[in-house]
């Protein structure tokens, strides 16, 4: 698998990063010659494999570990609010989103 | 012996007898950062209002018995991905360059409450993404043994902290050898746990199916005795084990008479510099010569472990780095021309290079079309990667071989060639694949006398095996005790 | 030229409906699910996706799903994880989604539903676990919009049905038979307007008869069940228009103007969507043991067809009405406790479903607004039985006690509203009506019977509706005649 130019804007976009002309030249470079080292994992067999497995706890989760339905304090706003916040506000403030 | 070069038992000890306060120590080692960080540059941020108070109060606690841990009064650093309320946590980037938590991280609430003194938030690369602290927004750390080169990363700031004394002990995290790396490459001790010993709850996720804190220290004896205190399951993090953990200290024993040590060839192999190689085969000698049974091993697996390591971290990231867009937190990009605008800006003034590159590695491999063939089949290799450890596992208590294949490197060498350095966490990475405990500890010195780590890994949640292991080679051999002549 | 016969054409429609679980706290955090509340206040670090920390799930959010699945015949996973889903959007703090893809929680049920035809099966796909997202808020002047983050990780339900419903009819009895089941197994509160039950609607239409799916289009977070029936109904006007004028339809996302009555694209520039699902490494494969489902197999209350055939069967009551009387779990706990309180619980039901229901609808008032226990309108019938008061008058104390909360005895005492029986009473009031309307009077007499009807309207007006027509009646003939 060659990676174009067009695959970096695209994956770019997807994970909303913008690169200008020099970055995306030298990420298409160096994404090429990652991603033609991870094909080296093609040559291993791995039928009948489980994907999941190392993910499962060998402890009961549901009954040992879930949270219990109790409400807790929440945070005072001020504390919360993204520090260029205005003083006072109380919202998140974002550019105006067209629906 | 000055103040920094002691334990942290041996400064218990010195409290404990009052030879010297908590104030005093605290404010000897503040000063000691103050005359030699700028330097090394291991401090993004140092804490020293907050330091000289904490150290009062503990030093009252001690004063009227409600305090009695061995860390109590022992003055230490933080790499900066862990939480610390109130005090800025950049991970290194500019994208959190204004970001004060209002909460601590698991690790650290346990530390305060062993009375533990914080110094300063320490140097990493940025988002934890590196292996040599040069990726951090804010500045280079030098390695005290070498100022020309680099620690080791990504907790380079805290391996060099402990290493030049501006700490007495430090933590790091570790996702793909991030503390035993810089361990070796400044001679200290650093000990990644098992997946699930120590609560990821306030640790700032790089790749979170692999990322455990653990503590970088001088000693053995310090490593067990700060390992006990942030060991334990954890309400709010999931994937904490509620099993109960052991007294870490039980373990420092000298003697692994009978103990089964498997050295994978592969581990040896001509990939690895000679010097390295050599200290490596000379601890086998150690071991063998106090009367264990050291006996090569083989696992082919390790041909894979890098992709493998790779394609799952960078996935995980691609997503853990997607809250970072400018709204609730971070570096928020200026006059934006509207929503996508302002993400997308957001994102790419915040972020430094090899985050992004990670973020589109780890977009790629998720992306319809090629999820199958790289991230499913890394699910799977990292299913057959486990099973192979633990089939070595069955018949050796440990294994043993370089932490890393290189000693530390010139500051630049490296950088613009990222396959290279991915290629190099060869010998770290599996055992975050495969979730075990390993340590670093010092094993001896290049022909530019940079330290050497010899790597102890373990079996899942046998800390003790590992740490008894470490202490008896500790016990029998001198490089523990040599330290960066830092021209003072 | 070969004559082409007019198509006809049939839509097949899909339902993914979100219901909010009343769950007290969120699903990953313990902040309160509480509606409303000061902008940002319901909120903490955790559902705020702050840096370092994590998802700690709410068992109750779990149970509640597997309440849900299997009230609606589904099959519960005894493997079961949650997945991270991407997408970037303001309202989504993590920049993810945490969901289930590929091992939900519930799977193939169904839901039975009546139509016109008779019943239909309804079957769904799955029932899986996720986290609600925030709300934004635009400014009425400035180039800004406002997250409130309050909503952020209240947990979702998202029941995703086989496109088995072919009218807007069907969509809306499939999400009354939802709501229902929702609300009797005390799992989500429903409520619309308060956005805790949503529903995306997929609709294709095809030639009646052909087995090939059209292309379909999405409608998204259509929050009543009217924008739900009125969305499907212009959709499939719109394809089938589409296709009938030699068009194509291209799958896409549109939104429903329910003001307007129409729809239109969403603006697609960002439209290269690529979830990238994969297992959230925060959170553990779940094992859900046998003993758990069966637990909470045997915490179900009744279900509403359950309840209803009950009805039927207990009460004697009309499919018609035994449908109405379950179709919301409040309405049925309130005639149920009424019925409880009645001999006579057919006049109960109609008094319930006829006046009471009318009544809440002119107050725009919810049932558990009504200031009085479901005992009165028991009472209120036993009243009419035995003859204490008559029609009309219990119509006006009806009235009286959603104005007052009073006891129907209390009110009829205190305004004095028996029927009056008195016949020398009565007698005093018929004389002075036939001597007050001479003409009706005559009327009568020359043979129109049918003047009897004013006179005794009359008389009835002159006791302000308390005499008891039948009496007044008898008297009145006996008058005129005698």
């Amino acid at each position: 698998m060659t990676i174009t130019k067009e695959i970096i804007e695209y994956i770019a976009m997807l994970a909303r990063l913008q690169l200008d002309e020099n970055e995306k030249n030298s990420m298409v470079a160096d994404i090429s010659k990652i991603i033609s080292y991870f094909d080296k994992l093609k040559e291993l067999d791995t039928s009948n494999i489980d994907a999941m497995e190392f993910l499962v706890m060998d402890e009961d989760v549901f009954e040992g570990a879930l949270r219990d339905d109790i409400v807790g304090k929440s945070y005072d706003r001020e504390d919360l609010l993204h520090p260029e916040e205005e003083e006072g506000s109380e919202y998140f403030t974002v550019p105006r989103v067209v629906e | 012996m000055k103040l920094h070069e002691y334990t942290i038992s041996q400064l218990h000890d010195l409290i404990s007898k009052r030879e010297i306060s908590v104030p005093e120590l605290t404010r000897y080692m503040l000063d000691r950062i103050e005359s030699l960080d700028s330097k090394l540059e291991c401090y993004i941020t140092v804490t020293e209002k907050q330091a000289m108070e904490q150290a009062e109060k503990v030093q009252k606690m001690i004063d009227d018995g409600t305090l009695n841990s061995p860390l109590a009064g022992i003055p230490m650093g933080i790499k900066d991905n862990i939480c610390t309320r109130g005090i800025p946590t950049t991970c290194a980037s500019k994208m959190l360059s204004n970001f004060v938590p209002p909460y601590d991280a698991h690790v650290v609430k346990k530390l305060y409450d062993n009375g533990a003194v914080l110094l300063g938030k320490l140097n990493m690369d940025e988002f934890a993404m590196g292996s040599s602290t040069e990726s951090s927004h804010f500045k280079k750390t030098k390695n005290p043994w070498d100022t020309e080169r680099v620690p080791g990363g990504s907790s380079g700031g805290s391996a060099a902290a402990v290493a030049a004394g501006e700490a007495i002990y430090a933590l790091g995290s570790d996702t793909g050898g991030s503390i035993r790396q810089p361990a070796s490459f400044c001679g200290c001790v650093g000990l990644k746990p098992t997946y699930g010993l120590v609560s990821r709850f306030g640790l700032v996720a790089y790749a979170s199916s692999f990322d455990q804190i653990g503590p970088l220290t001088k000693t053995v004896t310090d490593c067990a005795l700060v390992l006990n205190a942030i060991a334990g399951h954890d309400p709010m993090d999931l994937t904490s084990s509620r099993r109960q953990h052991p007294d870490y200290t039980k373990a420092l024993i000298n003697d692994v008479k009978g103990m089964k040590i498997g050295v994978p060839r592969e581990f040896i192999d001509d990939s690895v510099q000679k010097d390295i190689r050599d200290a490596v085969l000379n601890a086998v000698k150690v071991f063998s010569d106090l009367g264990a049974r050291c006996e090569e091993i083989s696992i082919p697996i390790m041909e894979y472990v890098v992709p493998t390591y790779y394609i799952i971290a960078l996935a995980e990231a691609s997503f853990n780095l997607a809250r970072y867009d400018g709204v609730k937190f971070g570096y928020r990009a200026a006059n934006p021309k509207d929503m996508l605008d302002f993400c997308m800006r957001s994102r790419s003034e915040g972020f430094g290079t090899e985050v992004k590159r990670r973020i589109l590695l780890g977009t790629y491999v998720l992306s319809s079309g090629y999820y199958d063939a790289y991230y499913k089949k890394a699910l799977k290799a990292r299913t057959i990667i486990t099973r192979e450890f633990n089939k070595a596992f069955e018949e050796y208590d440990i294994i043993i071989g370089p932490v890393s294949p290189t000693t530390a490197y010139r500051i630049g060498e490296k950088i613009n060639d990222p396959v290279q350095m991915y290629m190099e966490d060869i010998f770290t990475v599996p055992v975050n694949i495969a979730g075990l405990p390993a340590i670093s500890i010092p094993c001896g010195f290049d022909s530019k006398s940079l330290p050497i780590g010899l790597q102890i890994i373990g079996k899942r949640f046998d800390e003790t095996t590992i740490i008894r292991a470490a202490y008896t080679f500790e016990q029998n051999t001198d490089f523990h005790k040599a330290r960066p002549s830092l021209n003072e | 030229m070969i004559e082409v016969k007019p198509m006809e054409y049939e839509a097949v429609i899909g339902l993914e409906v979100h219901a909010e679980l009343s769950t007290k706290s969120k699903i990953f955090c313990s902040c309160t699910t509480e509606f409303g509340g000061q902008p940002n206040t319901h909120c903490c670090p955790i559902c705020l996706g702050m840096p370092g920390t994590l998802p700690v799930l709410n068992k109750k959010a779990v149970e509640y799903a597997i309440k849900a699945g299997l009230a609606t015949n589904c099959t519960i996973s005894l493997f079961t994880k949650q997945d991270r889903k991407n997408y970037f959007y303001p309202d989504l703090p993590k920049g993810y989604q945490i969901s289930q893809y590929d091992l939900p929680l519930c799977k193939d049920g169904y839901v039975e539903i009546e139509t016109e035809n008779g019943k239909k099966k309804i079957r769904i796909n799955r029932i899986h676990i996720e986290e609600d997202a925030g709300k934004l808020v635009h400014s009425e002047y400035g180039n800004y919009s406002f997250v409130d983050y309050n909503r952020t990780g209240v947990p979702l339900i998202e029941i995703v049905s086989e496109p088995d419903i072919s009218s807007a009819a069907e969509a809306k009895a499939y999400l009354e038979k939802l709501k229902a089941i929702l609300q009797f197994i005390g799992v989500s509160d429903c409520k619309m307007e308060e956005g805790s039950l949503r529903a995306d609607v997929n609709i294709s239409v095809r030639p009646k008869g052909s087995k090939q799916l059209g292309e379909r289009t999405e409608m998204k977070n259509l929050n009543s069940f009217r924008a739900v029936y009125r969305a499907i109904e212009a959709e499939v006007a719109r394809q089938i228009e589409v296709i009938k004028s030699g068009g194509v339809i291209h799958r896409e996302t549109r939104r429903w103007d329910d003001a307007k009555g129409e729809s239109y694209p969403m603006r697609s520039k960002e439209d290269a969507q690529d979830y990238r699902y994969f297992p959230e490494p925060d959170l553990p494969p779940l094992i859900i043991k046998k003993e758990l489902i069966e637990r909470l197999k045997n915490e179900l209350p009744e279900l509403p067809d359950a309840r209803k055939q009950r009805y039927i069967s207990e009460y004697g009551l009309p499919e018609y009405d035994a449908g109405v009387l379950t179709s919301s779990k409040e309405l049925s706990d309130f005639f149920e406790e009424a019925a409880k309180a009645s001999t006579n619980v057919k006049a109960v039901s109609n008094w319930v479903m006829g006046d009471m229901l009318r009544i809440l609808r002119e107050k725009n008032m919810e049932i558990a607004e009504i200031p009085f226990p479901p005992a009165y309108p028991a009472k209120l019938v036993a009243l009419i039985d035995k003859g204490v008061i008559n029609g009309p008058t219990a119509k006006k104390v009806f009235e009286e006690m959603f104005d007052t909360g009073k006891d129907p005895e209390t009110i009829v005492k205190e305004q004095g509203l028996e029927v009056l029986n008195d016949e020398s009473v009565l007698l005093e009031v018929v004389e002075r009506v036939i001597q007050e309307n001479p003409n009706s009077v005559a009327d009568y007499k020359k043979g129109k019977k049918k003047a009897i009807g004013f006179l005794v309207g009359q008389a009835m007006k002159a006791t302000k509706g308390k005499a008891n027509p039948q009496l007044i009646n008898e008297l009145l003939i006996k008058k005129l005649e005698g």
